[in-house]
């Protein structure tokens, strides 16, 4: 296996489960790893390697909810390893509790394989793009270094949704040439519309 | 019928008089070689292509073969021509096919059809046809039928046939060039016969000949004129006169060269616009656009080039434009944003940098040319410099509001007017001096400034506009006292109102204090406006941010007046040569006329200029067709309102076919589509549509450039859909098209078959209340035995018991159902697999069956607590009850952070009573514990089970840390519909102290140690040792 080839971690405490369903992802194609409990995970999880979880929703000791509230606390910011979540009842509550706090799925028990597998695969998908971003980002924040003095101050106003005009009034010139600044800002940065560059700037943390 | 949809590619070219425009494949030609043109009388183009017949509205192309026309021997179309009564003669690559209307025939031996490809078409007045083909056959086509009639010379040469005004026939052919006296042909101009000829027909009723490198004119008579080309044109192959007197002469390997009357001749070929060197075809439409087609190469539309950009590939090294201004004759200056300011030599198109001495900065806002010939530059950070004798001179900076330089104005009297951040700066014999804002001059950003004719100064900021002269100048409002806000540019007329452009409004007019604003609601394109510029005809011609719009000055006028309520405006922009259709430069000046009457404007992509003169406006209103109806259905069977729009359930049908003056719509029609064209062919991208709906929308509707209407769920009766199309340059065609709608309904759209459901209803309604009362006096009759009552109830209260369970023995069942599909799911797909390992299926299956037996115990467990029956008494062990008991909740336990300690006397004494009772009793107490630490932190949520006996009873205490019982409720816990929780009936600890009185015991409650409560009872202890095994409760092995 090399080293960054996603990794489904199974979390489960009922071992016949966390067995069953670690053999299905592996002959899926999907490395897996199974734990017993959340501290078992916790002590064991890597967040830098790509992957995801799979996680039981109610499990002595802690809840799958609290684990998932656990890991978020510990990235401090930065993405996690994206969560389905699998549970024997589905209750409305838990359910949009747990996406709200970024589950990408949550499934219940028992779980066709189908059902697993897709679910799991848009997990590997949503890790591996949030990890693309999170490179993108360096990217852009060498590109931000390209920058004037007076081409950033310009982004730093049009990543606040400032008009040429007001720009051009805080900066003392007109509008053409924000515009025109704009433009090579746009090419420094490598972005595509309006709405990149913004998302970009949000991304770099630039502010006026 | 095959119909895609493309834009063309524009190629660019050398900066011409034309743009040329090309389509191919891509676009949804069916093939590249466009060997005929012609135009129906409904307006659409037709073209024969070796892919089929097409025909071209503008958009889209579509196409007619041998798939959708059984009639076509082939789809391989050499040539094609439309008559006098609208026919279309197809020829084929495996014959003839005349096209009436709707119907289709093929010419055959018995019409006197003997030819092959055909070579040319040409028709009389009287509507005969001549035709030449490639297999050397002369045939005239008339009233009577097709006869093949003898050539010139009765040689077997190919010809080209053509007739002229007076109607006789005329034919080339190698060595001949002449006409059809009688049944004899006169030669007019004998020829070598190696020289390559074509001829064609000249629009003034003679005819034209290009015989090797010559262009002649000719009459029955004699040559008219006769003229040497400059260049050999290449091989022939046709000849056609547009509408202008140009001659083009098309070739199959070097193109096509357009001879004008002055004999100038200009090739277009591969690499110059067209897409091939094999041209096959001229044709102008009645639009006057040219339309080549070729060989491989697609189809090319030429048209005049009504904007000419000088940018990068004149020699500027920065194509942002921000100001132009007229230098000395011949001479443009053009600042540019990064190369400071350039002069553009009008006669070259060649721009070279104004270079000297201290060059101010290369970023330059402004440039102008005074009245002395000095050159001012405002630039954008170091300030206004002026150019004079080869080197520049920097202004003092202290006389300026900031060192960005937003406008210049050169006044009357010889002043420069400079903006540059707050405030405004005249400068009067080479010194600057700052306005102070006591004059009346405020501290905002000017825009523009202007002069009117009483020689008073304008200007505007972003939120006023003041009118004066040094030392005073006045803020300007309408009469009601509103300020003018975001005026850009002013124009002064002679009546003494000032028309104004702006920044959102349009324009508006300020006339004796009043303000009219003309903007999109009279019809102007666009409303944010840089600058106004007027021609020596009366044509306003308005920067903006999406190209130069064009309008009369006196249908302004008239607007503002009240007179019309719309106004025609044409809008240019990329499409007519623009290469950015920003001509709203921030800066002054920026848009100005020279001294030859040519427009001038900086766009972010070069200095662009407009010959008002030379410019056409498109007075073709656009033919408007309605081309097809069709309407979704959902499938048979389905029933309409449950299908969602678009799934596959739906069918599509189209109803309506071209020249159908009525369609009816079947009912249950989710979706109405409606497709239209205009035909109109210059910039068919711009021609915009309006759509109505007669009897269901209120008003004309906009549909913008859409050419589809779409209605969702149309609703049951009988309506005239009509369209109405405005071509590229804003000439509306009123009239359109319009089709009747009939819309069929279901039955049950009706009114009186919707009363009659109302009615059943009711009838319905009235039936069941009726049942519904007897049934009530049948069981009010039955009666049941105390006895009986109390197990009912204890079996109720055992029901709702595991309701309230149900979610963590749903847990209890799905772990093993889980465990065993997944175990199961992976053999299949170990399986599938082409190496598996049977030890690893062996494991599996093993998996699979110790899940089976857990889930199995599990429901088994929970029969036996839902039995419904006699009361059993056998022997038990209290511990054994307990730890049943706790295994039915634990999971419910977990899930509520509940943690669980146990306490157990070893070696109790054994007690008599039934074990599904008593674990009710037990399950009751675990729950009540779990219920009361619901209020409490879950690291607190402690839950006790302590096990012990006395002389003569067994007791069991179920300890909890929650908020205990208030004092004086102890006793009433017990009494039924007693309770202190939200949920639940309150019968639960009354059923349970039945149970444990029938058992001969006691049941209470305590308040804990420290905290929480106790629920406690006891019962009797049995006398004797224990009976082997029979009353155990079954041992279920632990997870």
């Amino acid at each position: 296996m090399d080293e960054d080839s996603p990794i489904v971690y199974l979390v489960d405490d009922e071992p016949a489960v966390a067995r069953a369903l670690a053999r299905l992802l592996r002959f899926s194609g999907f490395p897996t790893c199974t734990f017993n409990s959340p501290a078992e995970f916790l002590a064991a999880h890597d967040p830098g390697k790509p992957g995801c979880i799979v996680l039981d929703l109610s499990m002595p000791g802690m809840s799958g909810l609290a684990l998932q509230k656990v890991l978020a606390e510990r990235a401090a910011g930065a993405p996690t390893h994206p969560v389905v979540f699998l549970t024997g009842r589905a209750d409305v509550s838990s359910s949009v509790e747990a996406m709200k706090s970024g589950a990408v799925d949550f499934l219940t028990k028992p779980v066709d394989d189908r059902t697993l597998i897709e679910a799991v695969r848009g997990a590997i998908e949503r890790d591996q793009c949030t990890r693309r971003e999170r490179r993108a980002n360096r990217e852009s924040l060498e590109r931000l270094a390209t920058l004037t003095p007076r081409e950033r101050e310009v982004l730093a106003h049009v990543a606040t949704g400032k008009l040429n005009k007001q720009i051009a009034q805080e900066l003392g010139t007109t509008e053409k040439t924000i515009k025109v600044h704009r433009a090579r800002v746009m090419t420094k940065m490598g972005a595509g519309s309006l709405a990149d560059l913004v998302r970009i700037a949000d991304r770099c943390g630039v502010q006026p | 019928m095959a119909a895609d949809v493309g834009q063309p590619s524009s190629i660019p070219v050398d900066q011409s008089d034309c743009i040329i425009d090309t389509w191919d494949s891509v676009q949804g030609l069916p093939d590249n070689s466009v060997t005929a043109i012609a135009q129906d009388k409904d307006g659409y183009l037709w073209m024969a292509t070796f892919g089929g017949l097409v025909r071209f509205d503008g958009v889209a192309f579509t196409v007619f073969d041998q798939g959708n026309v059984p009639e076509l021997p082939d789809s391989t179309v050499f040539n094609l021509h439309i008559d006098s009564r609208d026919r279309i003669w197809i020829s084929t690559g495996k014959g003839l096919v005349v096209r009436d209307g709707k119907s289709w025939r093929r010419l055959g031996v018995t019409d006197g059809w003997s030819g092959g490809l055909v070579r040319s078409f040409a028709e009389n007045d009287d509507g005969s046809l001549l035709i030449t083909t490639f297999d050397e056959r002369l045939l005239l086509a008339d009233a009577r039928g097709m006869t093949e009639i003898p050539k010139p010379t009765g040689s077997r040469w190919l010809g080209i046939a053509g007739a002229d005004f007076e109607g006789h026939w005329w034919l080339s052919q190698p060595g001949f060039v002449g006409w059809r006296n009688g049944s004899a042909w006169v030669n007019v101009f004998g020829f070598p016969a190696e020289l390559e000829h074509v001829s064609g027909p000249a629009r003034d009723g003679n005819m034209w000949a290009v015989i090797g490198d010559e262009l002649l004119k000719l009459d029955r008579q004699a040559i008219r004129t006769r003229m040497r080309l400059r260049e050999s044109p290449g091989g022939l192959w046709g000849v056609y006169e547009d509408s202008r007197g140009d001659v083009w002469i098309s070739t199959y390997d070097a193109g096509v060269l357009r001879v004008s009357r002055d004999g100038t001749a200009r090739r277009f070929s591969i690499g110059r616009g067209i897409g091939s060197r094999g041209v096959r075809c001229v044709f102008e439409d009645r639009e006057h656009n040219l339309w080549i087609g070729t060989s491989g190469g697609g189809l090319s539309r030429i048209k005049p080039r009504r904007v000419r950009v000088f940018g990068l590939e004149s020699g500027l090294d920065e194509s942002v434009v921000t100001s132009v201004c007229p230098d000395s004759d011949g001479v443009l200056l053009v600042a540019t944003y990064g190369r400071g300011p350039y002069r553009l030599d009008l006669g070259t198109g060649r721009a070279s940098q104004l270079t000297g001495d201290n060059e101010p900065t290369a970023y330059a806002n402004c440039a102008l040319r005074d009245h002395r010939g000095r050159i001012w530059i405002g630039s954008d950070g170091a300030g206004l410099s002026v150019y004079e004798n080869q080197a520049w001179h920097r202004l003092p900076e202290r006389g300026f509001g900031s060192q960005s330089i937003r406008s210049i104005f050169e006044d009357a009297s010889g002043r420069i007017w400079v903006s540059a951040g707050e405030g405004v700066t005249v400068v009067e014999d080479g010194a600057p001096r700052l306005l102070a804002q006591d004059r009346g001059v405020p501290l905002a950003s000017v825009r523009n400034f202007a002069q009117d004719p009483s020689g008073a100064i304008w200007f505007s900021t972003d939120d006023a506009v003041f009118r004066g002269d040094v030392p005073r100048f006045a803020e300007v409002r309408d009469f009601e006292g509103h300020a003018l806000t975001g005026v850009t540019s002013f124009r002064f007329e002679q009546d003494g109102s000032v028309w104004m452009g702006t920044l959102r409004s349009g324009l508006v007019r300020l006339r004796d204090g009043l303000c009219t604003r003309i903007d999109s609601g009279f019809g102007l394109p666009e409303c944010s406006i840089g600058g106004i510029l007027v021609d020596s005809r009366g044509i306003w011609w308005l920067a903006t941010n999406r190209g130069v719009v064009r309008v009369s000055g006196n249908e302004l006028r008239d607007a503002a007046d009240g007179r019309i309520p719309a106004i025609r405006a044409q809008r240019l922009s990329v499409p007519d040569g623009l290469v950015s259709g920003e001509t709203f430069s921030s800066h002054q000046p920026s848009c100005v006329s020279d001294s030859q009457g040519r427009l001038w404007f900086a766009t972010s992509r070069g200095a662009a200029t407009i010959d008002p003169a030379g410019i056409a406006i498109n007075e073709v209103k656009p033919p408007v067709r309605i081309e097809s109806i069709s309407a979704m259905l959902p499938q048979p069977g389905q029933a309409s309102s449950t299908v969602p729009y678009g799934t596959s359930e739906h069918i599509e049908r189209v109803l309506l076919h071209e020249g159908d003056a009525s369609v009816v719509i079947p009912a249950g029609t989710r979706r109405l589509e409606v497709c239209y064209a205009a035909l109109s062919f210059a910039n068919p991208e711009r021609v915009r549509f309006q759509c109505l709906l007669e009897g269901l929308d209120p008003a004309w509707q906009d549909a913008g450039g859409s050419r589809v209407a779409t209605y969702y769920d149309p609703p049951p009766g009988e309506f005239t859909f009509r369209v109405r199309a405005a071509n590229d340059d804003g000439l509306w065609n009123l009239e359109g098209a319009s089709v009747h709608v009939k819309v069929n309904g279901f039955f049950w759209q009706s009114m009186w078959f919707r009363g009659l459901v109302a009615l059943l209803v009711l009838g319905m309604g009235a039936i069941v209340a009726g049942a519904i009362g007897r049934a009530r006096l049948t069981r009010a009759g039955e009666r049941l035995t105390i006895e009986r009552q109390r197990t009912e109830l204890a079996h109720l209260s055992r029901v709702t018991l595991l309701g309230e369970l149900s979610g963590s023995l749903a847990h209890e069942l799905n772990q093993p159902l889980t465990a065993i599909l997944s175990n199961a799911q992976a053999a299949q797909r170990m399986m599938a697999s082409d190496n598996f390992d049977p030890g690893e299926i062996r494991e599996v299956l093993g998996d699979i069956v110790d899940q089976d037996k857990r889930a199995g115990e599990v429901i088994h467990r929970l029969r036996r607590l839902l039995k419904r029956g006699e009361v059993e008494t056998v022997a038990l062990n209290m511990n054994d009850l307990v730890s049943d008991s706790l295994r039915l909740v634990s999971r419910e336990l977990t899930n509520r952070d509940i943690q669980v300690r146990t306490d157990f006397e070893r070696n109790l004494p054994w007690i008599m009573g039934d074990r599904v009772q008593l674990q009710q009793v037990m399950l009751n107490l675990l729950l009540n514990s779990a219920d009361a630490m619901a209020g409490v932190p879950p690291d607190r949520r402690v839950l006790t089970v302590r096990t012990n006996a006395d002389e003569d009873r067994v007791h069991v205490r179920v300890a909890d840390t929650g908020t205990g019982i208030s004092p004086g409720l102890e006793a009433r816990l017990f009494e039924p519909f007693y309770t202190t929780k939200t949920s639940g009936m309150g019968l639960g600890l009354s059923v349970c102290r039945t149970i444990v009185r029938s058992h001969g015991g006691e049941i209470w409650a305590e308040s804990g140690e420290t905290t929480g409560a106790i629920l406690a009872f006891a019962i009797p202890a049995a006398k004797g040792p224990q009976p082997d095994g029979r009353g155990q409760p079954d041992r279920v092995p632990g997870r």
